[in-house]
């Protein structure tokens, strides 16, 4: 089995509490450095949803040492790429650099972890305020289809569970952060302790990790610990089932079960039935509901992996003539099938094989190889579990992954509908 | 003890491991097909890709769409096996298979574990050999084609790139329709139309074969001559003659969302082909303007004025007469300035030179950046596809840095000069019309269509 090996990892805290991973991999001359703040959307509250996204921008605003837009003008002028991204749980910042930059990374981004308040400013604040909102219109609201996801959330998971809301936050909410809001959010999140390094390329392990230490080991480990998320889970509301007009062309279909965590040891099953399902012009909803019935001009199948609660979502987009009660129905008699007889053979194969290639795909990149990582350490506190991941898969029985179906359908699942204007039902 | 790290500037680099392009072998079959090998052992995965001279750009101005469509209906049935079976006979260990046609060229693909080699081999070459058209599967095609269309006219950043487009080359013209066509287009094609097509641009002369990914070499080669060697085909096809480019003049376009929440904003004109000798300093210059997070564009538009999320500039790369294009999304009540400013930025570009560091910075970005895309098969099959498509040396890859760093501040200047006037960029603004109108009227006439 040609993935990583978990004999060329290595693990080290700081005495401060940061964790680091070095994986050593000389193929290209390359670094990709990933840190991981175990901080995201969920650890918001309502009236003040956005803010870690919001947050994720201002770390690229500069710190003490490096200029406003420091950052990415040293990257790239190394010849290096960066970004960001944030999601309901964690935090992500990352680079890849030529390996005779790597320094470069560590010295970025250890002053932003270390000196960031220094260089915090209203000026700063409100220039990315307006940069979030017009993200926030470009990925949402002037995209067709684009609230259906947020309403998704918002029924599937009701208050105060912490996915209730969206990653990106409310427009009014991002208007509303001040500065010291912003300010507590990095004393809060952003400590060595609540963070993990990650990096995999051209480097010598013993030399990286010395790097390191001199970077990073003399940043403050003090300060108070992560408050606690509410996890408890809501029943699902009465009304299960909205459907919302928009400037679309054809009518789309949602249809989201809650399903375990990614930390739980049954999330496996629920990741291959997506995969059986859906994954694939050979799989059953494409076969029969694209191809043979042609109710449905595209479909896909996705198991969403999140820390304290999944999501088994499924969508379809309709032809037109098409009612959205029809598409709903063959979705669900899809997944009955499942649940009553498991899937078919051949499916279950297809999906073992699918998923293990796709590893190797991921796998492939340096980058992708560093986020696995922080990941891994972030939620399990073992990176070395991505070298065993493919095996996981390949222990769910067919048996299991009926009993995922049946499971998804025993609970109900949240229906959103979008439809052109005008064609509500 | 060593001494207290000293923040305040960066560390100085360690010694520089340039990134060099994987040694690939390549071979001239019997058939006239030219065969790519890279052999490459980072997981057990193979990626295969036939690049057919099947584009769009030599497809009937009327048929537009055709070559995409012919494209779609290779995975749809052989004369062996059925669209199910095929499906089925690649995803089944795992794998995945493609087939899409851009203006340039065609490729079917299809990847997956190094014991699937000669399984997909075999399948490629069914696919791309005899692919069977089946009348029903053309119907269905063509109905989820239709769908597509109509969905696609609803999301306002692609109808704000199919207006400019539409615009610069005419909506019928290579590069001014749509690569999947249009409603009239897609339902005048017929059967024979796509077996002519076919017949005529899927030959193995002017076409290629590559193989990324972990194989030996020598076996494969084996498994191709007695797969793909056979008779010598026809000669390759003529190319598409794309004359010379239109005309550039500044037109003003509103497309008239009423209730939109933002508004989709281009600019752009007909560029240069990638063969014209001003294709590396216009990428450098392009580069430099909005090809990155620190480009004179998105620090001005982002980071200063918060105008937008992001804006980028970008020259296409293709054997004709291709687009250069800025893209942004901005609140509607904005884009009066947006636009300003960014003319003012195309208006420096072509007055003075790129600023001595600003140029190191921006060639160091483009060299530096290269070993990144060197990771995945997909992206070294991608770089592949690039010397074929525009007849680029074996060596290219070798000299690109050097060629990249000749570049002068004054070039850059030049082809700005040449190829970005502010006064040659047509502007087009998806949005309400009734704020858009009065913030772009000095600009020019504006035109304000409706956006459906």
């Amino acid at each position: 089995m040609p993935l990583p090996n978990r004999a060329n990892l290595i693990r080290h805290q700081l005495g401060n509490g940061l964790k680091v991973v070095v994986e050593p991999d000389p193929s290209l001359p390359l670094v990709a450095l990933n840190i991981q703040y175990h901080v995201g959307s969920k650890n918001e509250r309502p009236g003040r949803t956005g803010l870690a996204h919001l947050f994720e921008h201002m770390l690229f605003q500069g710190s003490q040492h490096v200029d406003t837009n420091g950052h990415f003008a040293h990257i790239q002028a190394a010849g290096g790429v960066a970004n960001g991204n944030t999601t309901r749980d964690l935090t992500t910042y990352y680079e890849t650099l030529p390996s005779q930059h790597f320094e470069l990374g560590l010295w970025l981004e250890s002053d932003r972890m270390g000196f960031l308040l220094p260089a915090l400013t209203a000026e700063k604040l409100e220039t990315q305020r307006q940069v979030v909102m017009n993200e926030r219109r470009l990925r949402v609201d002037n995209q067709p289809y684009g609230v259906a996801t947020e309403r998704i959330f918002e029924l599937l998971y009701p208050l105060p569970h912490p996915y209730h809301w969206p990653i990106i936050g409310t427009l009014e909410d991002i208007a509303g952060a001040t500065l010291d809001e912003v300010r507590g959010f990095f004393s809060t999140y952003y400590r060595p302790a609540n963070a993990v390094l990650s990096l995999v390329g051209d480097l010598e392990p013993e030399a990286a990790l010395a790097a390191v230490e001199r970077y990073f080991g003399e940043l403050d480990g003090e300060g108070r610990s992560v408050p606690a998320v509410a996890r408890e889970l809501p029943p699902l509301p009465e009304e299960r089932r909205q459907v919302l007009e928009d400037e679309v062309a054809l009518s789309r279909v949602y249809q989201a079960y809650r399903i375990p965590s990614c930390t739980s040891p049954g999330w496996h099953a629920y990741d291959l039935l997506a995969y059986a399902l859906g994954i694939g012009k050979s799989s059953p909803l494409y076969r029969e509901l694209v191809q043979e019935s042609q109710l449905l001009q595209q479909v896909a199948v996705y198991a969403y992996s999140s820390e304290l609660q999944g999501v088994l979502m499924l969508s379809a987009n309709l032809h037109q003539g098409v009612e959205l009660a029809a598409a709903e129905a063959a979705l669900v008699e899809q997944l009955e099938r499942v649940a009553q007889d498991g899937p078919a053979p051949a499916d279950f194969e297809r999906a073992r094989n699918r998923v293990a290639t796709e590893l190797y795909l991921d796998l492939e990149r340096q980058d992708s190889r560093a986020n696995y990582y922080s990941t891994l350490t972030s939620l399990f506190d073992d990176p070395g579990r991505l070298t065993t991941e493919v095996d996981r898969y390949l222990e769910v029985s067919l048996a299991e992954v009926r009993q995922a179906a049946a499971d998804v359908l025993s609970q109900g699942c949240i229906t959103v509908g979008v439809v052109p204007r005008g064609e509500a039902e | 003890m060593s001494s207290p790290l000293d923040r305040s500037r960066p560390p100085a680099p360690g010694a520089a491991r340039p990134a060099r392009f994987p040694h690939f072998h390549r071979h001239r079959l019997d058939s006239g097909l030219e065969v790519y090998l890279l052999p490459i052992r980072r997981t057990p995965l193979v990626l295969l890709e036939r690049i057919s001279p099947a584009g769009c750009q030599e497809e009937p101005a009327d048929l537009g769409g055709l070559a995409t469509f012919t494209a779609d209906l290779l995975e749809e049935g052989t004369a062996r096996r059925s669209s199910r079976e095929i499906a089925a006979q690649v995803e089944q260990l795992g794998g995945a298979l493609g087939s899409q046609a851009v203006w340039d060229n065609a490729v079917a693909w299809i990847e997956g574990t190094r014991d699937q080699l000669p399984t997909a081999l075999a399948l490629l070459a069914e696919i791309t050999a005899s692919p069977s058209f089946p009348p029903e599967e053309i119907e269905r095609a063509r109905r989820e084609r239709l769908a597509e269309l109509a969905r696609r006219r609803k999301v306002p950043g692609t109808l704000a790139d199919l207006q400019l487009l539409a615009t610069l080359y005419g909506e019928r013209g290579a590069y001014g329709r749509s690569i999947y066509g249009d409603e009239r287009s897609v339902s005048a094609i017929e059967r024979h139309h796509l077996e002519e097509f076919f017949a005529g641009r899927y030959v193995a002369a002017g076409s290629a074969l590559l193989a990324v990914g972990d194989f030996e070499p020598e076996r494969l080669l084996r498994l191709l001559e007695e797969g793909l060697g056979g008779e010598p085909s026809p000669p390759a096809p003529p190319r598409h003659d794309f004359g010379p480019p239109p005309q550039q003049r500044r037109r003003v376009l509103v497309v008239d969302r009423p209730h939109a929440a933002q508004t989709e904003l281009r600019l752009g004109r007909a560029g240069l082909c990638r063969f014209d000798p001003d294709y590396l300093p216009l990428r450098v210059a392009t580069s430099l303007l909005g090809g990155r997070f620190t480009s004179r564009l998105n620090l001005r538009l982002r980071e200063e004025l918060g105008l937008t999320y992001s804006i980028s500039a970008s020259q296409a790369a293709r054997r004709g007469p291709a687009p250069f294009q800025i893209q942004s999304a901005v609140a509607s009540e904005s884009v009066g300035l947006a636009t300003r400013e960014t003319l003012a930025a195309l208006e420096r570009l072509a007055a003075e030179p790129a600023g001595e560091r600003e140029l190191a910075e921006t060639v160091d970005y483009l060299v530096g950046t290269f070993a990144f895309t060197l990771q995945g098969l997909r992206d070294l099959a991608q770089h592949l596809e690039n010397l074929i498509t525009f007849d680029l040396p074996d060596t290219y890859f070798d000299q690109l840095h050097l060629e990249l760093r000749a570049i002068t501040p004054e070039q850059t200047r030049q082809v700005a000069e040449r190829w970005l006037q502010p006064s040659s960029m047509t502007v087009v603004a998806v949005g309400p019309a009734e704020s858009l109108a009065p913030q772009l009227e000095d600009l020019g006439e504006v035109e304000v269509v409706s956006g459906g």
